[in-house]
């Protein structure tokens, strides 16, 4: 279960393409001899490195060095990341404090999803605060089952199963279902030499 | 506050932006090669010496900057596109999901795709179905070996449109079902 960036990601991308498109129509405008004027007065831009003086070595290292460190945040930013676990932390009646790990808890969920018949598998992350817990899960259900009695064990019996560990309801809920794709075997493994 | 989606969202383009990346990171590893052999030696190394002294000699007017900037355009306009396109969503919205409650519900496209193709696959006659599921449209496209598919039209379509009835979508999709016999294809 992974999140991804869309709107950072599309930015990003956004600002590039708008960066290439205007640099290309600038170079096409100034090639075609539509900026009169600018064909004279922009100089070369590659004729001053060509001799490899010191200002042009450092200034292909100082490109080097920013594009570089530019692709290893875009690569950072790329990468999904998994919702983070917390510890949340209740207080009982006589002022304990009780500390629960949230990966626990999912990994509890999981486990008590794949108990039902109807479940083939079952994917759960608990995250959010102690006072406004948010559950994010992925359940693959059986293909021959009705989609109903599925997404009824689902919102009726899995989650409020969740939420009576951690003592209340989720402020958020994120629910993904999933249809398992394998085709079903035979009910029963017959022998060939038990047929003779 | 309203919470987010987490689920039904629009492609997040990581493979482009992950292109985009790795491009500039390879311009930036060769520039920095390039500079740490030119400090060494005193001269660009080879093929860079060759590419700056060609591109030293170009004029504004010179083709080549043309069709450079012809392909920077077209470049932009692909990485915009992949920035502006919204995608296809992975997942449909189904009956109880409710935002401004903070629940989000969705089926995938694939688990309605396969439940129409599961379900179709076990009427008589059939010997394969492939579903495209889009979240307003279901085209289903059904392989028989029977010459008259009349029958096997009409019992598949029933059998779409029940299943889709099954299913609690927020909206009832459109069905385009077209039958094949085994070998006209």
């Amino acid at each position: 279960m992974w999140q991804t960036h869309s709107a950072r990601n599309r930015t990003i991308l956004g600002i590039f393409g708008v960066l290439l498109v205007a640099a290309g129509v600038l170079g096409i405008l100034v090639a075609a001899g539509l900026l009169p004027g600018m064909v004279d007065r922009v100089p070369n831009p590659v004729a001053p490195l060509a001799d490899a003086g010191t200002r042009g070595i450092a200034g292909v290292l100082a490109i080097g060095f920013i594009l570089v460190v530019v692709a290893v945040f875009l690569l950072l930013s790329v990468l999904p990341r998994r919702p983070r676990a917390r510890t949340m932390r209740y207080e009982g009646e006589d002022g304990a404090l009780t500390s629960l790990d949230s990966e626990v808890v999912s990994r509890a969920a999981a486990e008590s999803a794949l108990r039902h018949d109807l479940v083939t598998d079952a994917q759960v992350r608990v995250g959010g605060t102690t006072h406004a817990p948010v559950l994010r899960a992925r359940y693959t259900v059986r293909q021959d089952a009705p989609i109903r009695d599925s997404l009824g064990l689902i919102s009726e019996v899995l989650i409020p199963e969740v939420e009576g560990v951690l003592g209340g309801s989720f402020e958020a809920v994120h629910v993904r279902v999933e249809v398992s794709t394998a085709r079903a075997g035979t009910s029963q493994e017959v022998d060939l030499a038990d047929l003779g | 506050m309203r919470a987010q989606r987490f689920w039904h969202v629009r492609p997040a383009r990581s493979v482009a932006l992950g292109v985009v990346a790795v491009l500039l990171g390879l311009a930036g590893a060769g520039c920095v090669w390039a500079g740490a052999a030119a400090t060494r030696s005193g001269s660009w190394p080879d093929p860079l010496r060759g590419w700056l002294d060609r591109g030293s000699e170009l004029s504004w007017s010179d083709p080549i900057v043309l069709g450079a900037s012809i392909v920077t355009v077209i470049l932009g306009i692909v990485v915009l596109a992949c920035a502006v396109v919204p995608g296809r969503r992975a997942t449909v919205v189904i009956e109880g999901d409710d935002l401004d409650a903070g629940r989000e519900l969705v089926l995938s496209m694939r688990a309605v795709e396969a439940v129409i193709s599961g379900s179709v696959e076990r009427l008589d006659g059939v010997s394969d179905a492939r579903v495209r599921f889009t979240g307003t449209k279901a085209r289903v496209r059904v392989l028989t070996r029977m010459r008259e598919t009349d029958g096997i039209r009409e019992a598949a379509e029933q059998r779409v449109r029940s299943v889709l009835a099954e299913i609690p979508l927020s909206a009832q999709p459109k069905v385009d079902l077209r039958v094949t016999t085994t070998g006209e294809r």
